[in-house]
């Protein structure tokens, strides 16, 4: 659908008018060659033959790499000298046949440059750059293949159908641990750690289970709290409804999360009982106000791009204490999937399906009084499920869901300081997806990743610190990292499988799927680290795990995890870096490779050249290939180049 | 396979030299070093501020112990009173209202202090935009704080000191901005340091923090196989490319590699001088872990800077968000503060240097008076501690409210109006750290509002 072929003016209107981004920015083409820079082997210099002799995927009009080692230097001055005169096809860069004068011009002017720059191989409508920007943004991290494949199709449109019809990877069924170890004891969260990490480096459903971590970052519960840290199979279950409902529908995931004995525990709304005049006992305020400030509809009244809304020069409280009040009581009467009612947490641990199931009602513990929320009249005598399903319309339809959840979205996939214009046309979506459907998470998702600013945006605030988590994930990714039976000795014997066995990543990463200290995720997406950053009125949440000391522990952990040859004996994953080690020959295109796969081709010229220069300087002396691409992946991945996905 | 072993001192020593030679690292330095505000004298004092996250219920840590209080008392809060025969009675110096109070059970080293006249009460303290009444509140007469009840907003209200301005800054960053105006370079690491994570108390204009995880920072490390240190090298040519880098996140992340590279060796070095104290630290709670390193940090605070005079300290526990089942879980947190507190004093005696550290708690709020089914929400108003040498120590300072059903102090079903705003707080201990009186004003711009400046907790 994108730039195919070019929409008829009327219909190019109509779009525009209903706020759909994706044709909104024209091919530019920098040569005028004929050929869109999204597509051009050779941008900046005009090339119609799209000539490119070695297919390296630079066009010989900007090709005088002859060494391949990323710099046109006097070693290919001398390579060039030995091919003139002659039909050496790399030599010639304007592609007439034979190596001349006219060539030895065209030397001069790529004299000390890098090759290129290049946008993607003929044919596709998108660059190998454009695809990994997209990926970084829509998966754990990346690969060489996924770069390929998307280019392939052409279009992000494609990728996305592709991604929204293949079948969910679900977690908790993927837990390999037993439930009780041979004494007895539960074992705990090392099988839904082993799950995650399998399912973000190796699950086709790359995409949703994207969004489901993003989700896990709104919506937050956490096993780092007494009840739920040994109970693995509700935590998973938690998230495998994030899972689910990361491609469905915002009204089902609010129930379903809401009626979630894992939330329930959580959040209290499990055994909130009804308010007793007798014992002076009120309803349980936790999970009501939770849901409203962080995963709904927040504090103050937004407008549609999820700017505050201002009265009198105040902004607008989205609800009182009065309305708390009366949701608390709403969400009372509802407890374990038993015959029987228990307001006890964990009074019925040994029973482990009822620890999965959604709660039920229990009329007996319900407050059955009128209420009234947000303005809304609750009349006396509605049912424990009907107060309940009522409330969730409430808040589903507040018009504050729309921008307030869009632009937490797009801040966890694409950038942490969305133009209001960016949050506007995706809450749109959120509130009508086109079909008059209000909450389809794929078409969010779609608008969030489909967005002018998304795909286009070089701003020199555009983009986000990569989280910690994610930095790994990626890695392991993009270099077919894989797992192993256990390998340290203080591991327990119910992981006698082939995993990565990484199950305490919040030491070193601050970070690690549904652990984070509060209800505020490890972040708060308001955040804003003193500094440039904050002068300039803009927020950075991933910040605020990355101070000073946090870097080093994250860093000396990444180094580790990637220089695994013995230095240190127990490294979870092993990676497969075969083809960049045969790439080593060229170190030019090695470093390409790493630019497209790694920082998605926004690698700076200067940086390029100071890893060339350490390849050149210490090859010798490393005198192992193998070694010394692990020394680039580190010293990429520990950059601030790379730790700022663009 | 053992030559590529990193060889630590070889790596610690290039570090070390590398960092004090490059141009950047003696501009922290220089800017240590720049010569504090008129106003401060050369005695050393520090700050330490223990954040209580969730939301202590302080009204079950000091709560009435005569009959007719109690019986109000117990009779608000049911099932989640505490027996008055429990409670730990105290004689405060000086604190009169009719009645008499005692701390939670399982306080007893914090009963001890109070007792030794190291540690006061300060009651009742909390987010006000100006003095408020019931009556006030009701009508809506006054100003009101925004997001009352709000976790977030109540801890950045208590960071700021300051309910109704967007400034970004915190209370203790801005004090710091007055006490050394002139940086050089910021941050000053070596003035406002925090165990717990990078917060918005101590963030100044000029001056930011540094991060010291409880059990160290590691120094970063690389396999050194290629000679001359060369992955060194190119990782430092990296981040200096970045900090010019044009991207406004980018560049700050670059930078913060930058501080991360010359200031953890520093830190190190410093701590290898720290001394082994008799006291023994809680090791079961990452309250006691975080004041150890904060003593040692004290002890070892000439190796940081010996220009320094004055430094403040962020400590943080999570877990006091007592929805449910709250007198297990508050309990055992309160357990935590009370063993850690006295621990971390008695760390500061055996340095000889108690009168000049003085140790306060924070939370975001108290919990409402009522109970739910046996937890409490989110409240408004509480109690704090405060502890140190200079403290006037066995006292209770700010007014006691009245826990009761329909207490005129309570608002919106049992939510305590506070009676001493955080600023009134706060100012008291900028007052004791050495800033004027019209510095106190420039950082507390709301405090010309409440009639009493200084709350007398210290002198």
């Amino acid at each position: 659908m994108i730039n195919k072929s070019s929409p008829k003016p009327v219909t190019f209107f109509l779009l525009l008018i209903l706020g759909f981004p994706f044709f909104t920015y024209a091919a530019t083409d920098t040569d005028a060659d004929g050929i869109p820079d999204t597509r051009d082997n050779c941008i900046d210099i005009a090339n119609s033959n799209q000539y490119d002799s070695n297919n390296d995927g630079f066009g010989n009009a900007c090709d005088a790499d002859l060494d391949n080692n990323g710099l046109v230097s006097f070693a290919d001055l001398n390579l060039f000298k030995s091919a003139f005169n002659t039909n050496n096809p790399d030599a010639d860069f304007d592609g007439n046949g034979s190596v001349s004068f006219a060539d030895l011009n065209i030397f001069k002017q790529l004299f000390n440059k890098p090759p290129g720059p290049a946008g993607s191989s003929p044919g596709s409508n998108l660059s190998r750059a454009d695809a990994s920007r997209f990926l970084a943004q829509s998966t754990y991290g990346p690969t060489y293949s996924d770069i390929l494949h998307l280019v392939e199709l052409g279009n992000y449109e494609d990728w996305l159908d592709e991604q929204f019809e293949l079948s969910p990877t679900y977690h908790r069924p993927r837990i390999k641990t037993p439930v009780y170890d041979s004494r007895g004891e539960l074992t705990g969260q090392y099988g839904r750690l082993d799950a995650w990490w399998d399912i973000a480096v190796s699950s086709k459903d790359q995409l949703r289970q994207r969004v489901a971590f993003a989700l896990s970052e709104i919506m937050v519960i956490s096993d780092f709290s007494d009840p739920l840290e040994t109970h693995r199979d509700t935590v998973a279950e938690y998230y495998d409804i994030l899972v689910k409902n990361s491609f469905g529908n915002f009204r089902d995931l609010l129930e379903d999360i809401t009626l979630s004995p894992a939330m329930g525990v959580y959040l209290s709304m499990l055994g909130n009982d009804k308010p007793d005049p007798s014992t002076n006992r009120r309803a349980d305020e936790n999970y009501a106000r939770e849901l409203l400030q962080l995963f709904s509809i927040g504090l103050v009244e937004l407008n549609l791009d999820g700017s505050t809304k201002k009265s009198r020069n105040k902004p607008i409280p989205t609800y009182n204490q009065t309305d708390i009040e009366n949701l608390a009581r709403i969400f009372t009467g509802w407890s374990w999937n038993l015959d029987y009612y228990t307001g006890g947490a964990w009074a019925w641990w040994d029973n482990h399906q009822v620890l999965i199931q959604p709660m039920v009602a229990f009329s007996e513990h319900h407050d059955f009084n009128e209420k009234t929320f947000l303005g809304n009249s609750f009349p006396a005598d509605q049912s424990t499920r009907q107060d309940l399903d009522q409330a969730l319309d409430i808040i589903f339809n507040h018009p504050n869901v729309g921008p307030f959840i869009s632009k937490q979205l797009i801040m966890r996939l694409v950038t942490s300081n969305p133009s209001s214009a960016y949050v506007k046309r995706v809450a749109k979506i959120f509130n009508n997806d086109g079909q008059g459907t209000r909450g389809n998470m794929k078409a969010v998702v779609k608008a969030i990743l489909m967005d002018q600013e998304a795909r286009t945006s070089s701003s020199n605030h555009f983009g986000k610190l990569r989280e910690p988590l994610l930095r790994l994930t990626h890695i392991w990714r993009a270099f077919k990292a894989k797992g192993s039976k256990p390998i340290a000795p203080w591991m327990p014997s119910f992981v006698n499988y082939v995993a990565f066995h990484y199950y305490w990543p919040e030491s070193e990463f601050s970070q690690a799927p549904l652990r984070s200290p509060s209800v505020f995720n490890f972040f708060r997406p308001d955040f804003s680290p003193a500094g440039k950053i904050k002068k300039a009125n803009l927020v950075a949440p991933e910040f605020q795990i990355s101070s000073e000391s946090r870097i080093q522990k994250l860093y000396s952990a990444l180094i580790t995890l990637i220089f695994d040859d013995g230095f240190h004996e127990y490294v979870p994953a092993k990676l497969n870096l075969t083809t960049e080690t045969n790439l080593m020959k060229k170190p030019g295109e090695l470093i390409n490779r790493l630019d497209l796969i790694l920082t998605s081709g926004n690698m700076s010229d200067g940086m390029r050249n100071i890893l060339l220069n350490y390849i050149n300087t210490n090859r010798s002396e490393i005198n192992d290939d193998k070694r010394l691409v692990r020394d680039l992946i580190i010293l990429i991945t520990t950059s601030a180049e790379y730790a700022i996905q663009r | 396979m053992k030559n590529n072993k990193i060889n630590r001192r070889k790596f610690l020593k290039w570090n070390l030299a590398t960092a004090l030679g490059s141009s950047s690292l003696l501009q922290v330095l220089d800017g240590i070093s720049t010569a504090h505000a008129a106003s401060i004298n050369d005695e050393y004092k520090a700050l330490v501020c223990v954040f209580l996250f969730g939301g202590n219920d302080s009204f079950n840590m000091i709560a009435p112990k005569n009959n007719s209080a109690y019986n109000q008392y117990a009779n608000v809060r049911q099932g989640i009173a505490i027996n008055r025969n429990e409670l730990l009675a105290i004689s405060p110096q000086t604190y009169d209202d009719g009645n008499t109070y005692g701390f939670h059970p399982i306080m007893t080293e914090i009963q001890q202090l109070f007792n030794q006249n190291k540690l006061s009460v300060i009651a009742n303290v909390g987010t006000l935009a100006e003095p408020l009444t019931k009556a006030q509140y009701e009508a809506k007469s006054k100003k009101i704080p925004p997001q009352l009840f709000s976790h977030a907003d109540q801890q950045d209200l208590w960071m700021k000191a300051n309910t109704d301005t967007i400034n970004p800054y915190g209370w203790a960053g801005r004090m710091t901005d007055f006490l050394y105006p002139n940086p050089s370079l910021s941050p000053l690491p070596a003035v406002n340091l925090t165990t717990w994570q990078a917060n918005l108390w101590q963030a100044g204009i000029k001056h930011s923090m540094y991060e010291i995880p409880a059990d160290g920072v590691e120094p970063l490390y690389f396999p050194w196989h290629a000679g001359d240190y060369a992955m060194e090298q190119a990782y430092r040519d990296l981040y200096q490319l970045g900090t010019n880098d044009d991207h406004i996140l980018l560049s700050q992340f670059a930078e913060t590699q930058q501080r991360s590279d010359s200031l953890t060796e520093i830190i190190n070095n410093a701590l290898k001088d720290a001394p082994t104290f008799a006291t023994k630290f809680p090791n079961n709670n990452r309250l006691g872990k975080q004041l150890e390193m904060v003593a040692k940090l004290i002890a070892i605070r000439d190796n940081l800077d010996s220009n320094i005079t004055r430094q403040i300290f962020f400590v943080g526990l999570e877990g006091w968000d007592t929805h449910d089942n709250q007198t297990a879980k508050h309990s055992q947190q309160l357990g935590h503060l009370s063993k850690s507190l006295n621990a971390f004093y008695a760390a500061l005696e055996e340095q000889g240097i108690s009168n000049q550290v003085t140790t306060f708690t924070a939370s975001e709020f108290g919990r409402s008076m009522t109970p739910n089914n046996n937890g409490t929400d989110h409240g408004w108003g509480g109690h704090n501690l405060v502890m140190g040498g200079s403290v006037n120590g066995g006292d209770i300072f700010g007014t006691m409210p009245k826990l009761q059903q329909n207490s005129p102090d309570a608002v919106e079903d049992g939510r305590i109006i506070p009676t001493s705003s955080v600023e009134q707080y706060a100012a008291t201990m900028a007052n004791w750290f050495g800033l004027s009186s019209s510095e106190i004003n420039s950082v507390f711009p709301n405090l010309h509002r409440f009639p009493v400046k200084n709350l007398g907790f210290l002198s």
